[in-house]
């Protein structure tokens, strides 16, 4: 439990460099060496705490497991960027949303597949030709089966 | 999922079959692997697989029309992005109605590529 909004968001902030790090050991292996990596929090007094313990009333009792992202911002290995909430795109997994934010969030995040077919509809149409002109150099069979199926196959002969 | 829903324990309401839940929550959540935006619903609903009520099949059958609505939307990943590694962190400070818990989530984008997330009660 959390008895501030800081400090939720101080947890948070401390669960995302947990997984950054793990990246960033999987990206090392495939020789891509990243520093300072940035997380992005909508909270300036979570931002605040992982550059100076301050101590007060609101940040006494935080678990010293969770001072675990001040050891990293230290190291270098992270770094914690301002974002505001409006481009804050982790806020579609904490809470319900309107319409309007639910879809502008979703459509940063995934992609249309139909946009992507649109893109390489050329190349579709290039294929198809292609396809055209291999087999029209062939005989073709048309075979009907007593199930209507249309069923076309070479003639080598 | 409306902005006012408000998903209880709902003791009151009618029970329904508890394995017919669950594994309707169990494919759910193997679906989140591939659509992150059911993430958060889905996770507000496999809390209640204990003791399923009406109310709360009705809003996992949500998800469903919901996906049933957006089948043409999933990840895609292009080929020649720059490889930068972003993270995000938000968290809704007592966001669970039940027993006033928080919610975190976060995402890392690579490039412009969603690649991992996460939400926790």
């Amino acid at each position: 439990m959390a008895l501030s909004t800081a400090e939720a968001e101080y947890i948070a902030v401390g669960s995302c460099c947990a997984q950054t790090l793990w990246m960033k050991q999987q990206l090392s292996d495939f020789g891509l060496n990243l520093s300072k990596i940035p997380l992005l929090c909508d909270n300036t007094s979570a931002i605040n705490l992982t550059k100076n313990p301050v101590q007060h009333s609101r940040t006494k009792h935080i678990e010293i497991r969770h001072h675990f992202i001040r050891d990293h911002v230290t190291n270098g290995d992270c770094e914690i960027q301002f974002v505001s909430t409006e481009n804050q795109l982790a806020n579609l997994f904490t809470k319900p949303l309107s319409k309007e934010r639910f879809n502008f969030l979703r459509n940063e995040l995934v992609y249309w597949i139909s946009n992507m077919c649109c893109e390489s509809f050329i190349s579709y149409v290039l294929l198809a030709i292609c396809f055209f002109f291999f087999f029209s150099s062939w005989h073709f069979t048309v075979h009907c089966t007593r199930f209507n199926f249309i069923i076309f196959f070479l003639d080598k002969s | 999922m409306a902005t006012n829903c408000y998903l209880d324990l709902d003791e009151k309401g009618a029970s329904m079959d508890q394995t017919k839940f669950r594994g309707l929550i169990g494919s759910l959540l193997y679906l989140t692997v591939s659509r992150p935006n059911i993430m958060f619903n889905v996770c507000l609903c496999d809390i209640f697989q204990s003791k399923p009520k009406e109310s709360h099949f009705t809003a996992a059958k949500r998800i469903l029309k919901y996906l049933e609505g957006t089948t043409t939307v999933g990840l895609w990943y292009p080929a020649d992005v720059s490889l930068n590694l972003v993270g995000y962190s938000d968290s809704d400070f007592a966001g669970c109605k039940i027993d006033r818990k928080n919610t975190s989530g976060t995402c890392h984008l690579l490039g412009s590529s969603l690649v991992s997330w996460h939400n926790k009660k």
